[in-house]
């Protein structure tokens, strides 16, 4: 499959879940997935204006020669954030029912035909360096620890998000993570993740 | 006796008092000579070619240790007999902690003569590095995760291998169709091929990037990650380097026996110099005590079909 169509295929099973599935009803499930990741989308959005309103006020360093300039703006963003989210905590983004929705999606992705390259890539990213972490919402991810990089065949399976989110794997939890802000937005515990067993 | 005992003693400890020093020593000055060939002269492979592209890489460099500042060493050494004016890093610029003052040990006092000689640094980043350092002025990333620049006719793209996501994808795509360079140099964190023991090939990414860097005439791919030095025998038409030992060092972990290893060193830290010039890339890699581990000429491949005719449209 190209990659211009799963992004288009994608956009429309998580976007236009009216247009993507016909009204009568014949595929429950996929309908149900499909409201589920329009549901995530709007929670999604809705952080995201938390983000852009705690970023009134601040200048992002563009380009700065002084190294200490750098973690002042995360550490700025990131108190604005948590004044603006106090009672946030897990569950807020991804719901039980999101949980469930991204449990199959990583299982599809892992069974199907480029699995087995998703985990080697996945081993690729030093999993053991990180494994026992666990983190919390609205906290600050670790300076000094390396951030697992995300195999790209699974990336593209999971619903597109904003330029300034990502998601990542630590351990045995799978994070939103504002990058700007270096935040945890929300978790997944004991995710399945493409770590060979 | 007594006295000759004692002479040994004396002796045997001023041995032992300097081995200890130099092995716990990890202060800023280099204590090794940059070394050269027996009439003092550095052993030089590029051609020195007039109106040439010439830059130095380094991967895996951030540790703030020895091993990194007497690379840096001899990278000066090199800067004044090649000229070249700016260097791609292949990740990984950074290890641990993001203090300012991490910043100042393992990037702006190892680099200083390099920097104050108006070396530009091209970083991308590596596992171990904080996005934030895409707004660190010295590393010339302007705010961005992945970038592009040129110089002359040869056009860099510099990726993040860690977050290859769909819009990411798209980008590298429009880039390197809209992209009339005669050269172009793909570079990022995490190796396609590799013979590393520790990490080797990201095949998932290949399995992304391939595709897309065949039908679009990427020249060279560059990497890091793995902490060895290693040049591949063309794969689809590319020409593959790992470089991830300007500071790191996996002592010993290349694989034996590799079908698509052309070079491959894994007993020291190095830096690489290339030049380019028209349709050639001359490259020499230099080990920290200044011993050419691996050196050559590349001739620039015909583009395939589907970059020829971009070209055409573009003229």
């Amino acid at each position: 499959m190209s990659l211009r169509k799963r992004i288009i295929e994608t956009a429309l099973l998580f976007l236009s879940p009216s247009l993507a599935f016909p009204q009568n009803n014949s595929n429950p499930g996929v309908n149900r997935d499909a409201a589920i990741g329009s549901d995530f989308e709007q929670r999604v959005a809705s952080y995201m204006k938390i983000h852009q309103h705690a970023q009134n006020g601040l200048t992002a360093p563009k380009k700065t020669e002084s190294a200490e300039k750098i973690p002042e703006y995360q550490h700025q963003l990131a108190a604005k954030i948590r004044e603006l989210r106090p009672q946030a905590q897990q569950g807020d983004v991804f719901t039980p029912e999101t949980v469930g929705l991204f449990e199959r999606l990583i299982a599809s992705a892992l069974n199907g035909q480029d699995g087995e390259k998703i985990r080697k890539s996945y081993e690729h990213a030093e999993p053991a360096a990180i494994r026992g972490i666990r983190l919390e919402v609205n906290q600050t991810y670790p300076d000094g620890v390396p951030l697992q990089s995300m195999p790209p065949s699974l990336l593209l399976n999971l619903p597109a998000l904003p330029k300034d989110l990502e998601y990542h794997f630590v351990g045995r939890e799978l994070v939103l993570l504002d990058v700007p802000a270096n935040l945890i937005v929300d978790v997944i515990p004991d995710v399945t993740t493409p770590e060979k067993k | 006796m007594i006295r000759r005992a004692l002479i040994l003693v004396v002796v045997v400890i001023g041995i032992g008092t300097f081995v200890l020093h130099r092995a716990v020593d990890t202060t800023h000055a280099s204590t090794l000579a940059v070394s050269a060939t027996a009439d003092g002269r550095l052993d030089v492979k590029l051609p020195l070619d007039q109106k040439s592209v010439r830059f130095a890489v380094i991967g895996d460099n951030g540790t703030g240790e020895k091993p990194e500042y007497e690379i840096a060493d001899e990278m000066e050494a090199y800067r004044k007999a090649v000229n070249y004016d700016f260097v791609l890093m292949m990740g990984d610029n950074i290890y641990g902690r993001h203090r300012a003052s991490d910043f100042e040990r393992k990037f702006e006092t190892p680099y200083k003569p390099l920097l104050d000689a108006g070396v530009k640094f091209y970083a991308c980043l590596g596992n171990h590095d904080d996005a934030g350092e895409t707004f660190y002025k010295p590393f010339n990333m302007n705010g961005q995760r992945y970038y592009s620049f040129k110089k002359s006719d040869v056009q860099f793209f510099a990726l993040d291998s860690n977050y290859m996501d769909a819009t990411q994808l798209d980008w590298i795509q429009q880039q390197l169709s809209s992209s009339n360079a005669k050269w172009k140099i793909a570079y990022f964190h995490h190796p396609l091929y590799s013979d590393g023991r520790f990490h080797g090939p990201d095949v998932d990414l290949r399995n992304q990037l391939m595709p897309i860097f065949e039908k679009n005439g990427v020249n060279v791919v560059m990497s890091g990650h793995e902490h060895i030095y290693e040049r591949f025998k063309p794969e689809g038409g590319i020409y593959f380097f790992v470089l991830g030992n300007s500071g790191e060092l996996r002592y010993g972990n290349l694989r034996k026996g590799s079908t698509i290893m052309a070079s491959g060193f894994d007993t020291d830290r190095t830096f690489m110099v290339v030049e380019i010039s028209g349709d050639k890339l001359y490259f020499q890699t230099i080990s920290r005590t200044g011993q050419t581990v691996d050196s050559g000429v590349l001739q620039r491949q015909p583009k395939p079909q589907a970059a020829q005719t971009a070209d055409q449209q573009a003229h």
